[in-house]
């Protein structure tokens, strides 16, 4: 993976599931669990400004997330 | 968005020395409810590694909404011995777990909390694979 990308990983439901800098010792867990992988650009993932999904055609789709205090911030 | 399609997989990896590895990933975590795994990681006879694995919700407490293990593991076959210099672990961010499976396989678990909130994790090894 270059190192300008990510990948981003989604449930078999189209939901977000987590991002990873590379997929090395992830290929057992993709496939158990029928998981969708998208390498994109780092900087076109932006989770406190965005909820990431997949579509069933494929794309990503995001919607605008506003992101509210940490519920127990500590100095 | 743009979806890169020209995807190349690397072993992401440093060889510090001949006999010292380091392997890392970090990424995000979308929900504390969220559970994945890493492995497994082939490891050798009596490796003895290094770890560190964090995650939490944008600045809320370890203690609270997230989870970290700081420490050393020893793999053997499927027997582990472990030492944590930190170990946290939060009803809503879940827990680390680690395991290992015939052959030295190493896999590390990220289990579920309560919460919906998601944020960045950092899993990093460093020690003698061989």
């Amino acid at each position: 993976m270059r190192q300008n990308t990510i990948a981003i990983i989604f449930n078999s439901d189209g939901s977000l599931k987590m991002t990873t800098d590379n997929l090395d010792a992830l290929d057992v867990m993709i496939e158990n669990e029928n998981l969708t992988v998208k390498e994109v650009a780092l900087k076109d993932f932006i989770p406190d400004k965005y909820i990431y999904s997949l579509t069933e055609a494929g794309e990503i789709s995001s919607e605008e997330y506003t992101l509210e205090p940490p519920p127990n911030f500590e100095q | 968005m743009a979806i890169v399609t020209a995807s190349s997989i690397t072993t992401p990896e440093i060889i510090v020395s001949s006999t010292y590895k380091f392997k890392a990933w970090s990424g995000y975590c979308s929900a504390g409810t969220s559970t994945f795994t890493i492995g497994p990681i082939q490891c050798g006879s009596q490796s003895t590694i290094e770890v560190c694995a964090a995650w939490t919700h944008y600045g809320s407490a370890f203690s609270s909404y997230g989870a970290v293990k700081i420490g050393v593991i020893n793999v053997l076959n499927t027997w582990m011995t472990t030492v944590w210099s930190s170990d946290v672990s939060s009803a809503g961010g879940g827990d680390w777990t680690f395991s290992v499976a015939t052959n030295h396989q190493l896999s590390i678990n990220k289990t579920a909390g309560t919460y919906a909130g998601g944020g960045y994790y950092i899993v990093s090894l460093g020690g003698y694979f061989w």
